[in-house]
């Protein structure tokens, strides 16, 4: 086990973002968390990476923990290039090595962009630098906030193929309000229910890899999860 | 260009007018006053022009060297902001001028009191706004950047330099950009309240006390137009090369 939730309560002043919830994340397991805008997702992530306190209960890590962040708003800092933004990350876990950061844009597909300036790349490009600023520490857990949310369709889903690629055996809390994005990445699917949130179900995806989002399986799994979304929702 | 031009055709009018000089006479004159001492005072207008010059450049590099590290700890630090802004605050709308007779006084026990005075009443004005500037910007850093910075385990001399510095930049140069304006304003003031014998200021007062050489007075006050301008231009074209990222 990587890390395991357990009983996390959190409230703004009075407003109750999240009630009760608990799950497990196995090594090397995605997950992806579904469920709707104001549920208190980002909140999760947010106390998960320590940024915030939870009322109640608490977050178990089991090892050494390093914690990678991929935020929906891409925050590279404007004025460092491509490069820069990655060993800014690196720089405080003392690993700032420029071969690495180097070899990291390389794997996110950003060999020969290392300079540029983030207004000088796309959306994508952006967040693929935000991808490769989080894998530079090599982390223990990967925390992404609905991070293609901002993309246009077609570079979603390119992102969404190559993003199953190179996290492939890595601990990964994914964030979504897309279904489908749930469905193509996770090896199992949180599904919460609105604020102030439970986890209303968990979804196990058994569809081998390379997802082909066609498929009977796929599409089935699909409907169990907007099925889920729907309860959840009633409730 | 048009502009320039409708500027001097309303000029010639005012001339033909008035006793006013007409542009080409005071260019004749303000070139002849550059290289050739002027007889009252025995200096160039270049030599005035250098006085002033230098004793802008040096206040306000002090002022600067005070403002800039201020204005970002209380961008940055809420503890250091209340401490420190009721203090500024409180001093900032007192008009720098209202400081030279003070300052006069001040500073009449020490050698070169007219020199320091003038020194202090440049430091005053360039001081404030540079601080606001700068104090602006580094408390208007994205918190969306500092909390990404925390995620990723940096510490607050990281947080500070690498994040509120550089986004301060914008109004370190702004800060510096206006505040070398007011300190070139108030140089010429100060010259004219007291004098240690050159500088613009004075030379603009002392041609107006000897009967009123209106086409001296005239070729100083461009040239303290022109220095303000090209100021301002070569800032802004320093600015371009060190924020290069936008």
């Amino acid at each position: 086990m990587a890390l395991v939730v357990k009983g996390i309560r959190k409230f703004y002043g009075k407003l109750e973002v999240i009630n009760k919830i608990s799950f497990k994340v196995r090594s090397g397991e995605f997950i992806c968390i579904i469920g709707e805008s104001g549920c208190g997702k980002t909140t999760l992530l947010k106390i998960i990476a320590g940024l915030e306190k939870p009322d109640e209960g608490s977050i178990e890590f089991s090892g050494e923990v390093r914690i990678g962040f991929v935020f929906q708003d891409d925050r590279l800092l404007p004025w460092r290039t491509a490069i820069e933004n990655v060993l800014f990350a690196a720089k405080s876990f003392g690993m700032e090595d420029i071969k690495e950061a180097r070899e990291i844009l390389k794997l996110v597909g950003l060999e020969g962009f290392e300079n540029f300036y983030p207004r000088q790349l796309s959306a994508g490009m952006r967040q693929r630098v935000g991808i490769a600023r989080a894998l530079v520490i090599n982390p223990s857990i990967l925390l992404l906030d609905e991070p293609f949310a901002n993309l246009d369709a077609q570079t979603r889903e390119k992102m969404q193929e190559e993003i199953s690629k190179i996290l492939e055996n890595r601990t990964v809390i994914f964030v979504t309000h897309s279904i489908e994005e749930a469905v193509y990445l996770a090896d199992r699917i949180v599904v919460l229910s609105p604020r102030p949130s439970k986890v209303f179900r968990v979804i196990p995806v058994n569809i081998g890899r390379p997802r082909d989002r066609t498929s009977v399986d796929f599409l089935r799994v699909k409907s169990k999860v907007r099925d889920a979304l729907y309860k959840a929702k009633k409730i | 260009m048009l502009g320039l031009v409708l500027f001097l055709l309303c000029w010639y009018f005012i001339s033909f007018l008035t006793h006013f000089p007409y542009p080409h006479l005071v260019l004749l004159r303000f070139l002849e006053l550059l290289i050739i001492p002027e007889s009252v005072l025995g200096k160039t207008l270049l030599q005035h022009t250098a006085a002033s010059l230098c004793r802008v450049l040096v206040a306000s590099a002090f002022a600067f060297s005070f403002a800039i590290p201020l204005g970002i700890l209380s961008g940055w630090s809420r503890k250091f902001r209340s401490l420190f802004l009721p203090i500024i605050d409180s001093l900032r709308p007192i008009p720098p001028l209202a400081w030279i007779p003070l300052a006069y006084i001040i500073f009449a026990r020490i050698p070169n009191t007219i020199l320091i005075s003038q020194l202090f009443i440049v430091f005053i004005g360039a001081f404030f706004p540079c601080f606001i500037s700068v104090f602006d910007s580094a408390r208007n850093t994205p918190k969306e950047f500092i909390e990404m910075a925390r995620v990723f385990n940096a510490d607050n001399k990281t947080i500070l330099l690498d994040i509120i510095l550089p986004h301060s930049l914008q109004g370190i140069s702004t800060g510096i950009r206006v505040g070398l304006a007011v300190g070139w304003m108030c140089i010429i003031a100060a010259e004219m309240i007291a004098t240690t014998g050159e500088g613009l200021g004075y030379f603009i007062l002392v041609m107006y006390e000897v009967g009123g050489r209106v086409t001296e007075i005239v070729s100083g006050i461009a040239m303290i137009g022109i220095v303000g301008y090209a100021l301002n231009n070569l800032l802004l074209s320093f600015e371009k090369v060190i924020i290069r990222w936008r």
